[in-house]
């Protein structure tokens, strides 16, 4: 009886007591965080499910602290219901947030055990973090965070915006030595929309990029293996992308970046227009990178990597763009 | 009075009254006097039970020779050799053996100046035919049963395998009732240990009466307290066939369909009747999911609360929401509700099991459709858990012969999902298994051929390989006693 006693207390010691029944929680699609001169205002949008309907109903709701974890737990004061981060798809960043550093931020919201690491980081572009929860409409039923969530995922399979979670946002800011992009996000026509991509330099927001140049850096980055970029108002479908980064092999401080993709095309032409096209767009790219200073392409540590010097000013090593389009229907291919 | 101190004198007036006498309260007795033609005439009394005999073969066996005789009173010996027209006839078996008889359907014969009984086999009550039984129905195949007739059942085996090595070995259990058993095996084939091991507890067994084969299985079968069950049930005499083929012991009991076999492992609960009868291929796809859905009917409950209380993070995103919602208003817990939920499901089978055929079709309806939907619309319970729950029920009726099994640990692995989560679900696995490993039927390990790494003793377990490749002495016994001999 002793034994089968201890054994019981040895189970219970291992259960942690977090008994939560899924009615006595209330899910948090969406969150946004916002920074002024009160602390950390954090919005939720909350997903209340309805007896009457399948597509739960969503509120917000917000709380101010000087610290995060402080305002993940005043957020849901006074609610019957526990909140519940673990459904969070999105966490929305203000800019003046951004523009401080965010490295505070995300290591609290990493260190929370609310948070799921998965979750996916926003910036938000020309507008208050909190007004995508509150003023925008939902869609399809959806809470707007929620439907932004599906957006997100959406336009991160087709390669349109870098797959930007919470875990690797803080490896690139802690460990990684790249820096972080995030996808941006705007208001338009009361809806949250993507809309290019937030630059960093460390964990401080630099600059912008313009959606049609987040495909390109996208591209750069060879987050997948597809990319639609347009020139002249055509679209050229880029597949079997492959793109590597080298760091001159002699002390001159210059890159070559090579970039190959097959296009679905009739003739060796259109084949040749879209390489040119593509050269010059991530010409543009890399040249806005080195002016704000983000390294997302990792060029210091790939320069690290081969000369074990970390003494570089890659902001204004020239760097050599090759670009090679195959046309999977014709025999030729066009090379820039 | 003990019938084994009765004993006859050699008038037989008095032998009549003795036995009216004793049987003087039961209405069934009949006593018979038949007398010859000769002079001084041959007297027999007949002492029989009606409507346990076969009244023809009485009246053309028994009364009609007697009757038609001619000559000299006889003695019994020379009566049964000269006068009456049996095969089958007792003389002065002894007194236990008589009445045995004799309460078994047997008349008695006595003759006038002989104090010698004798029984004549008279047996003829009302018997069913050898019908499929209800609840071992095949697709393909045989489709006879056996029935409460003793010697039917015995020449329903014999009948399928036609070798002097089939023995039937008789005992009697039951201080009252004295159920005959038969025990029935093949030699060469059967282990011997095991053998003398299951003769041994039956011996053992006292009890007044044996009514049923459950009543020795309770007692013979090892570890007794576990929901497991260590010794199979068979109401078909081609299952019982394949077992003693594979060197098994069945225990044929009187008065019962039901016939015991023994050793019983864990992979024949998994084996259906017809699993032999039909294509292997099929076969085997059933076989898989049988041991699915004995996985998902002892676990799906458990995971549901487990996933619904503990781990709300691995459920999708919107299934979370349909869930959410579905509960709103259903003022239990998820673990209450999936006790209360379970129960009445088991409310329900049971009082379909229990009654009528025409009533339980209209109690399904009522029970499954009208008062689960009712309970939905009112709030008692929610859609998902009526619908986990109903899943988990009609998977079980997949595995029937651990049912006693599903039931008591799908109630464990609930609580323990209540209590640790995941874990608990876990945990409460670790330890069935750890109790199934522990089980041994007649000394055979419970887990015999799954956990083993001999190649040739796996061609009937979670596969049943074609029957060209299933060589008799690769089956499950005959291989294990050849590793252990």
């Amino acid at each position: 009886m002793k034994r089968i006693g201890i054994l019981i207390l040895l189970c219970l010691s291992l259960c942690g007591c977090s008994w939560r029944d899924a009615a006595d929680l209330s899910a948090v699609t969406a969150g946004a965080i916002a920074q002024d001169e009160n602390g950390y205002t954090l919005t939720a949008e909350l997903a209340v499910p309805s007896a009457d309907s399948a597509v739960p109903q969503s509120i917000t709701i917000a709380g101010t602290a000087d610290s995060i974890v402080q305002a993940i737990d005043r957020v849901g004061t006074g609610r019957d219901a526990q909140l519940y981060w673990s459904h969070a798809r999105v966490l929305l960043l203000g800019t003046d947030l951004l523009r401080d550093g965010m490295q505070q931020t995300v290591r609290e919201l990493t260190a929370s055990s609310e948070v799921r690491p998965s979750v996916r980081l926003c910036a938000v572009k020309q507008a208050q973090a909190d007004s995508i929860l509150t003023a925008c409409t939902s869609v399809s039923g959806d809470p707007p965070g929620f439907a932004l969530g599906d957006s997100l995922d959406l336009a991160v399979k087709q390669s349109q915006t870098p797959d930007m979670p919470l875990y690797r946002v803080l490896d690139r800011i802690e460990a990684d030595g790249i820096d972080p992009v995030l996808p941006a996000v705007s208001i338009q026509e009361e809806q949250a929309v993507l809309d290019g991509a937030a630059l960093f330099s460390g964990d401080t927001l630099c600059g912008w990029l313009d959606e049609t140049q987040t495909v390109v850096l996208c591209l750069l980055m060879q987050t997948g293996d597809t990319a639609m970029i347009y020139h002249d108002n055509t679209g050229y479908k880029l597949t079997q992308i492959n793109t590597t980064i080298q760091a001159d092999t002699s002390n001159t401080p210059s890159f070559a970046v090579t970039v190959t993709a097959s296009l679905p095309c009739e003739d060796s032409e259109q084949a040749k227009s879209a390489a040119s096209a593509l050269r010059t767009q991530c010409i543009q790219v890399i040249k806005t990178l080195q002016e704000t200073g983000c390294d997302a392409l990792g060029l210091r540590r790939i320069w690290t990597a081969q000369h074990n010097s970390s003494d570089i000013d890659w902001r204004t090593a020239p760097i050599t763009v090759h670009v090679t389009v195959r046309a999977t229907q014709s025999t030729e291919g066009g090379t820039q | 009075m003990k019938l084994s101190e009765l004993s006859f004198t050699t008038n037989l007036d008095e032998n009549i009254a003795r036995m009216k006498e004793l049987f003087a309260h039961d209405n069934t007795f009949i006593c018979r006097i038949a007398q010859g033609r000769g002079s001084p005439a041959l007297r027999a009394a007949l002492f029989f039970f009606d409507g346990m005999v076969n009244n023809e073969v009485i009246n053309e066996s028994l009364v009609k020779p007697v009757t038609l005789w001619d000559g000299a009173p006889l003695p019994m010996d020379a009566a049964i050799a000269e006068v009456l027209h049996t095969n089958d006839c007792a003389f002065d078996p002894g007194m236990e053996k008589l009445f045995a008889a004799f309460l078994y359907g047997d008349t008695i014969v006595l003759v006038d100046g002989d104090s010698r009984p004798a029984v004549v086999n008279t047996k003829g009550f009302a018997r069913r035919g050898p019908d499929e039984p209800n609840n071992e129905k095949v697709l393909r195949g045989p489709r006879e049963g056996f029935t409460e007739m003793f010697m039917g059942n015995l020449s329903l085996i014999r009948r399928r395998l036609r070798t002097p090595q089939l023995c039937f070995e008789f005992m009697q259990v039951g201080s009252v009732s004295h159920t005959t058993v038969c025990v029935c095996y093949l030699d060469g084939i059967v282990d011997q240990t095991i053998l003398k091991d299951v003769k041994r507890r039956i011996q053992n067994i006292h009890l007044d009466s044996v009514l049923d084969a459950n009543y020795l299985n309770e007692i013979i079968r090892d570890n007794r307290a576990s929901p497991f069950p260590t010794a199979g049930c068979t109401e078909r005499p081609d299952i019982v066939a394949a077992k003693l083929l594979e060197g098994r012991i069945a225990l044929v009991v009187d008065g019962t369909p039901v016939v015991l076999t023994v050793p019983h492992i864990l992979q024949e609960t998994f084996q259906a009747n017809d699993d032999y009868y039909i294509s292997y291929l099929y076969t085997n796809l059933t076989r898989w999911l049988r041991i699915l859905g004995f996985i998902l009917t002892l676990t799906l409950p458990a995971v549901y609360v487990s996933l619904l209380t503990w781990h709300q993070e691995m459920i999708p995103t919107r299934l979370l929401f349909s869930i959410a919602a579905s509960r709103q208003g259903v003022p239990f817990p998820t673990f209450t509700e999936a006790v209360g939920t379970l129960i009445v499901f088991e409310i329900l089978k049971e009082a379909g099991t229990r009654t009528p055929d025409t009533i339980g079709q209209a109690l399904s309806i009522v029970g499954g459709l009208v008062l689960g939907q009712a309970a939905v619309e009112a709030r008692f319970v929610s859609a998902p858990m009526v619908i986990v729950v109903a899943f988990s029920g009609v998977t079980a009726l997949i595995v029937p012969k651990l049912r006693t099994a599903t039931l008591i640990y799908r109630f464990f692995l609930l609580v323990c999902a209540a209590i640790l989560g995941l874990y608990g679900v876990l945990l409460g696995l670790g330890m069935i298994l750890a109790q199934v490993c522990h089980l041994t039927s007649f000394g055979v390990p419970y887990l015999t051929n799954l956990l083993s790494g001999e190649t040739r003793s796996h061609t009937d377990v979670v596969l049943r390989f074609p029957w060209f490749a299933m060589k008799p002495d690769h089956r499950f016994l005959a291989g294990w006693n050849g590793v252990h001999r």
